[in-house]
């Protein structure tokens, strides 16, 4: 049997993801496009819509289905990455340490979206629910993410990256650990804590205190 | 009506703008390696055209004695080249595609064009019509005979078609280690860090009267030299000798050889070239999970917030009712 090399196998499942991520993120940009014209232009170019709300009704799962892949291809990609560069090779370089860095984030924000989109599979998409924001911005940062970490590999794979000139502009070193002191980390991670859990807190006082209200207004006796 | 529409077309050139970046980490074959003329493994297939590159590959010396170094030129111009305009090169004994590394008649290569020890390595071209010079330094066979070295190039083009072509085969004579001549055994640095010296190692037979570092920075003309010190522990006709090359100040590249004398009789090892690069930053492993960790579980903890603040429909609502499907 003809060995197959790891670095083949992992050309294939970055590759994977990259085709199925670009597939799952146009199909958010067109149930994005879909919305907006719902809820901006509902009465013009009607014609027109009826072509997008086609293509539309398709992407939903359409994205749900590249999403799987991608999540799947980004996954794989990162143990097949991590088997041909050795853990200890792995943390000497940070690009590699970048890349892993982001590419974690990638594959936790479009998990976010596949939990989204099939949660609340028939209900996400209607132009009522803010909830279809929430699952795009988490499908384009996951997209954002994979980019960048696909730049990073390529720039470790001695290819070099069209994203070159953007990091150059923006005076960002790929080759620097875009790593924070662990208490800078640690305070920024309770910040986030503590204002989600006063925001959480508030909504859950709100919600008893309506049902309270409706029921007092319930009980006065009818002039 | 107009905030959101700009909104929503920002976001979609911005969306447009990483889909025409680079995705793709092309993870399926760049990279210096051991390969044969065929490729090997790393391609499904090597390319099928000839191109109209020039490739020269030279020796700088004719004959050699066993085990004695010897530095070998490939000098490599494209006029077709692709958008990477990168080109591979290949150094081989034969075209035989399978096991034709020059390893396979016995040479070691003590050092290749990027500082490392492979057949085949990549390098950018400089340019379309433009000579790119490539250097390896190989320690020649333990078998007196006449050994056949080539190379291979494979590049892109334009019409986004592999190309190869062949260098003439270079013959060189390998001969047998005359009585009494000193022999060394030393693995080139290639690497050298700023502000620190660059210890040296060599294992030596037959120096009675010392071994000595010669180097100088890349382009300069006269070589310094200092007596390397004989650290052998023991008895044996291998002694060991350890020197250094003072610290640099400045990043560049440094060539060194080192000669081992016996009396009259000497024998030098080729140029080898140390990269000066600033002292690499270990980065902190245990900042760089924690804050990992936090990443992951604030995204999570916003996404729980925002999907909580998003599940009360909008009250208003302009258009019709959405797509049914999805």
């Amino acid at each position: 049997m003809a060995e197959v090399e790891l670095r083949a196998i992992h050309a294939v499942t970055v590759e994977m993801h990259g085709g199925m991520l670009t597939l799952a993120i146009a199909c958010v940009l067109l149930k994005m496009a879909d919305l907006t014209w719902q809820r901006f232009l509902p009465r013009r170019l009607l014609r027109l819509h009826g072509f997008v709300a086609k293509a539309s009704g398709l992407a939903g799962p359409a994205s749900i289905l590249a999403a799987l892949g991608g999540i799947a291809g980004l996954v794989a990609s990162a143990i097949t990455g991590y088997l041909m560069v050795p853990g200890a090779t792995l943390t000497d370089d940070p690009l590699a340490m970048n890349k892993v860095m982001v590419t974690t984030f990638a594959i936790e924000l479009w998990s976010i979206y596949l939990l989204l989109a099939v949660r609340h599979f028939k209900t996400l998409w209607d132009p009522r629910s803010p909830l279809a924001l929430v699952a795009s911005a988490s499908a384009i940062l996951g997209f954002a993410s994979s980019v960048i970490g696909g730049s990073l590999g390529g720039t470790m794979a001695g290819k070099g990256s069209v994203l070159a000139p953007v990091w150059e502009l923006l005076n960002v070193d790929i080759h620097r650990p875009w790593i924070l002191a662990t208490q800078t980390a640690i305070l920024l991670a309770i910040a986030v804590n503590v204002l989600a859990f006063l925001f959480l807190a508030r909504r859950a006082r709100r919600g008893q205190a309506t049902p309270r209200q409706s029921q007092s207004a319930a009980e006065e006796p009818a002039p | 009506m107009m905030r959101p529409a700009v909104l929503f077309l920002g976001l979609v050139a911005g969306v447009a703008a990483l889909l025409a970046a680079d995705l793709d980490a092309y993870t399926g074959g760049w990279d210096d390696g051991a390969q044969n003329y065929n490729c090997g493994t790393s391609c499904h297939s090597g390319p099928t055209n000839h191109g109209t590159g020039v490739l020269v590959l030279s020796a700088d010396k004719p004959s050699v004695v066993t085990g004695q170094g010897l530095v070998v030129t490939a000098q490599v111009t494209e006029t077709q080249l692709g958008n990477n305009a990168l080109v591979g090169v290949f150094l081989l004994r034969s075209t035989a595609g399978s096991a034709d590394g020059p390893e396979g008649d016995g040479w070691e290569i003590l050092q290749d064009p990027n500082g490392r020890a492979n057949n085949y390595v990549q390098t950018p071209s400089p340019g379309a019509g433009q000579a790119v010079t490539l250097r390896w330094t190989l320690q020649a066979p333990a078998t007196p005979g006449d050994y056949t070295l080539l190379a291979r190039v494979h590049h892109g083009s334009t019409a986004r078609n592999p190309l190869w072509e062949d260098s003439s085969s270079v013959t060189v004579t390998v001969t047998a280690i005359p009585p009494g001549v000193p022999i060394i055994d030393h693995a080139p640095v290639s690497v050298g860090y700023l502000q620190q010296d660059v210890g040296l190692e060599a294992w030596v037979v037959n120096a009675t009267t010392g071994v000595f570092l010669h180097w100088r920075a890349a382009g300069q003309t006269n070589f310094s030299s200092v007596e390397l010190t004989n650290t052998t522990e023991g008895a044996g006709a291998r002694w060991r000798y350890e020197g250094a090359i003072p610290a640099s100040a400045t990043e560049g590249e440094i060539e060194y050889y080192l000669v081992a004398t016996r009396d009259a009789l000497y024998t030098d090892t080729p140029v080898f070239t140390v990269r000066i690069v600033p002292v690499p930053v270990k980065p902190d492993v245990s900042a760089w999970v924690a804050q990992i960790l936090v990443g992951v579980e604030c995204i999570a903890v916003l996404a729980v917030v925002a999907s909580r603040y998003a599940s009360r429909p909008l009250t208003k609502v302009a258009g019709k009712e959405g797509s049914k499907v999805g």
